[in-house]
C-alpha cells in the first residue's frame, strides 16, 4: 500500500491494556492553565520508568468547562487502577495543588466501581492539606473539596473515574533525514491534538527511543528497536529500515477505545505523508513484538484502507 | 418510571391539607389504580388522592432507566404543606404555591416550585431534627421565614424575598438568595453556606459575622461551580454576577464560625 508515495508496510501496532484517568483542570488564565499541564504531565512518557503516561488531550473553552474558566481535559494512564490513582493523586498534590489558581475535576463523572471501571480517591485525601480548616460542597450529586490557600481556594473534586483503555498505539516514520522525519512527525503529532480520547504522551508527542521488549542484560526489561536504528543497519540482527532511511521516528497513541486510537493513527498517518518521499518520507511501519507486548493489534493496511483511495 | 400529574378539583371550605405524601418516588411508582387508593390528609379525615385531584397517568418512553427520574406534577392546588417531605429522588414540580415546611428532611431529587413558598423550606420533618440532607429546591418566587432551618446539605435557591433569617441553625448546605432585603441571615449558623445575590442589599452586614475580604469569582472556583448550576436550573441570573466580586463573612461568630456569607457587591 501506498499513500502520497509513501510505502505503508503490511504491519502491525501492538498494544496493550491500561487504565486512564482524565482529569479537567482549570485556572485564571490561559498562562497558568499551559504551566499546570506542563507540570501535571510531566515525566509521564513510558510506564517502563514513569508512574504514569501522561499528556494533553485537548484545552477547553471557558463554557465548556466546570466552573467557567479555561481548561484542559488531560489523559493519564497506567497499568492498574490503584497504581494510577497513586500517581493521580501524587501528580495533583505536587503540581497542581502547588500551581496558583488551578481547581482539578473528574473527566469521567460516570465511572463507577466495577470490572471495566473504578473510582480513585483525590480530594478526599488531599483535603487533609487543610488541616482542618477544609469544606466540602455537593453539587448536583458531585463533591468538591475546597482546601484554604494562599491565593484563595484550592477546589479538587472528592474521586476520579479510571476506565480500562488501550496504551502503546504507534507507528513509525521512517525518512531521508532527520530534519524531514522530524517535520513529519511534528504534522502527525498536530493532527492528532484535536481527536478526542488520545494522549501522545512522549516528548513534543515524538519518541526518538523507539524499544523492543527484552534485553541482554538482567533487570532491563526493554531496549532498543535495533531493527531501526541506522547506525545498526549493517549490524542488526535483521534491520527493517527502509533503503534510503536513515532517521526514524515514533509516534505513541494511548487512548480510551480501539476506535479512538486506530482514527488517530489514520489521521497521523496521513499528515506525516504530506508531500510524500519529495518531503522526505519514505515508508510508514509500526513496532510489533511477536504478541509478547499485548493482545491488541492495529493492523496498518486495514486502518488505512479507508484513505488508501485517495490520489497519491 | 412514570411521570404523574395532579391537578387539583376546587374544594369549599379552608381546612389545613397535609401533602407530606405527594413524592415523586412513590407515587410515580405507583400503577393507576394505587395511586387513585392513595389518601390525603385534609383536616382529621383522610381523602383519596382521586377526589381532589384529576390524576394523569403516563410511563415515560425510556432509552436509558437509570437515568430516567420519575416525576410528579402538581398544578393548580392551594399551598399545601410538607409537600416533598423526606423524598429521596426524582422531579417534583409545583405548579403554583406551597406552603409550609417544602422539601422538609427530603435527601435527594430535585423541587422545583413556579410560584412561592411557606415557611421552613428545606426544613425538619416533624420526625426529624436535621432539615433536607441532600437534593435541590427552587422557588422561583418567595419564601417564609427560617429558610434552610437545619439543613444539613443540598441546596436551596430562592429567586424571590425571603423572610426573617434565612439560613437560621443552619448546619451545612447552600443557601442562595437572589432578592434582598436579607433579615438577619445566618444566625446560629454552623458550616452553611448563603450567597446573596442581590448587590443593592450588600452595605449590612449582620452583627454575629465577621467580614473578611473581597474576591473575585474566578478566585474561588466553589463560587463559580455553584453560580453555574444555579443558572442551570432555570433560574434567572442577575447580569454580572458570574464574573462579579463577592465579600466573604464568617457566621455565625458565637457558634463554629465556619458559616459562611457570600455577598455579591459589584
Amino acid at each position: 500500500m501506498q499513500i502520497q508515495g509513501v510505502t505503508i508496510v503490511d504491519t502491525f501496532a501492538e498494544a496493550f491494556r491500561v487504565w486512564a484517568g482524565r482529569l479537567v483542570v482549570t485556572a485564571l488564565d490561559d498562562y497558568w492553565l499551559r504551566i499546570a499541564a506542563q507540570t501535571v504531565t510531566g515525566y509521564g512518557t513510558s510506564v517502563i520508568g514513569c508512574d504514569a503516561e501522561a499528556g494533553v488531550e485537548r484545552y477547553l473553552s471557558p463554557s465548556q468547562t466546570p466552573d467557567g474558566r479555561p481548561g484542559v481535559e488531560l489523559l493519564f494512564c497506567g497499568f492498574k487502577s490503584q497504581t494510577l490513582g497513586k500517581a493521580m493523586l501524587n501528580r495533583t498534590g505536587q503540581c497542581l495543588m502547588t500551581c496558583p489558581t488551578t481547581a482539578v475535576y473528574d473527566g469521567l463523572p460516570d465511572a463507577v466501581t466495577g470490572e471495566d471501571s473504578d473510582r480513585i480517591d483525590l480530594g478526599k485525601k488531599l483535603r487533609y492539606f487543610g488541616d482542618g480548616n477544609q469544606k466540602s460542597k455537593v453539587i448536583a450529586g458531585r463533591r468538591f473539596w475546597r482546601v484554604p490557600v494562599m491565593d484563595g481556594e484550592f477546589t479538587c473534586e472528592e474521586t476520579c473515574g479510571t476506565v480500562k483503555a488501550i496504551g502503546g498505539g504507534n507507528f513509525l516514520i521512517c525518512g531521508q533525514d532527520q530534519p524531514s522525519t522530524l517535520a513529519a512527525a511534528r504534522r502527525a503529532v498536530d493532527a492528532i491534538a484535536p481527536l478526542p480520547g488520545v494522549i501522545t504522551p512522549f516528548p513534543g508527542g515524538v519518541v526518538r527511543s523507539g524499544s523492543k521488549v527484552g534485553s541482554r542484560y538482567k533487570g532491563m526489561f526493554a531496549s532498543t528497536n535495533d531493527a531501526f536504528c541506522p547506525t545498526l543497519r549493517s549490524t542488526a540482527k535483521k534491520s527493517e529500515l527502509p533503503p534510503g532511511s536513515s532517521c526514524v521516528y515514533e509516534i505513541v497513541i494511548n487512548g480510551l477505545t480501539v476506535q479512538q486510537i486506530s482514527d488517530a493513527t489514520r489521521h497521523g498517518i496521513l499528515a506525516a505523508c504530506e508531500g510524500g518521499p519529495d518531503a522526505g518520507v519514505i515508508a510508514i511501519s509500526a513496532g510489533n513484538y511477536g504478541g509478547k507486548l499485548g493482545k491488541f493489534h492495529f493492523k496498518l493496511h486495514q486502518i488505512m484502507s479507508a484513505s488508501a483511495s485517495q490520489p497519491s | 418510571m412514570n411521570r404523574v400529574t395532579l391537578t387539583w378539583r376546587p374544594r369549599t371550605g379552608p381546612q389545613p391539607i397535609d401533602g407530606s405524601c405527594l413524592r415523586p418516588d412513590t407515587l410515580a411508582r405507583m400503577d393507576a389504580q394505587a395511586l387513585a387508593a392513595q389518601t390525603l390528609r385534609i383536616g382529621r379525615d383522610e381523602v383519596p388522592l382521586s377526589e381532589c385531584f384529576d390524576i394523569t397517568h403516563e410511563p415515560l418512553a425510556t432509552h436509558d432507566a437509570a437515568r430516567d427520574e420519575p416525576t410528579l406534577i402538581v398544578r393548580s392546588a392551594p399551598p399545601l404543606d410538607r409537600l416533598g417531605e423526606l423524598m429521596q429522588h426524582g422531579s417534583l414540580v409545583i405548579e403554583g404555591d406551597a406552603g409550609d415546611d417544602l422539601g422538609a428532611s427530603m435527601r435527594g431529587g430535585i423541587i422545583r416550585v413556579t410560584g412561592s413558598a411557606g415557611h421552613r423550606v428545606g426544613g425538619p420533618a416533624p420526625t426529624s431534627d436535621r432539615g433536607m440532607t441532600g437534593g435541590e429546591i427552587v422557588v422561583q418566587g418567595s419564601a417564609g421565614d427560617h429558610v434552610g432551618l437545619h439543613m444539613r446539605r443540598g441546596l436551596i435557591v430562592i429567586a424571590g424575598p425571603v423572610g426573617k433569617s434565612p439560613g437560621y441553625r443552619t448546619l451545612a448546605g447552600t443557601i442562595a438568595l437572589l432578592q434582598g432585603p436579607f433579615n438577619q441571615p445566618a444566625l446560629h449558623n454552623r458550616r452553611g453556606s448563603l450567597l446573596l445575590l442581590d448587590k443593592s442589599h450588600a452595605s449590612h452586614t449582620p452583627i454575629h459575622a465577621i467580614t473578611q475580604d473581597t474576591f473575585p469569582v474566578s478566585a474561588i472556583p466553589t463560587l463559580g461551580l455553584l453560580l453555574r448550576r444555579i443558572a442551570q436550573l432555570g433560574v434567572a441570573m442577575p447580569e454580572g454576577v458570574l464574573h462579579g466580586r463577592f465579600t466573604l463573612s464568617s457566621v455565625d461568630r458565637l457558634e463554629l464560625g465556619r458559616g459562611e456569607i457570600w455577598q455579591w457587591v459589584n
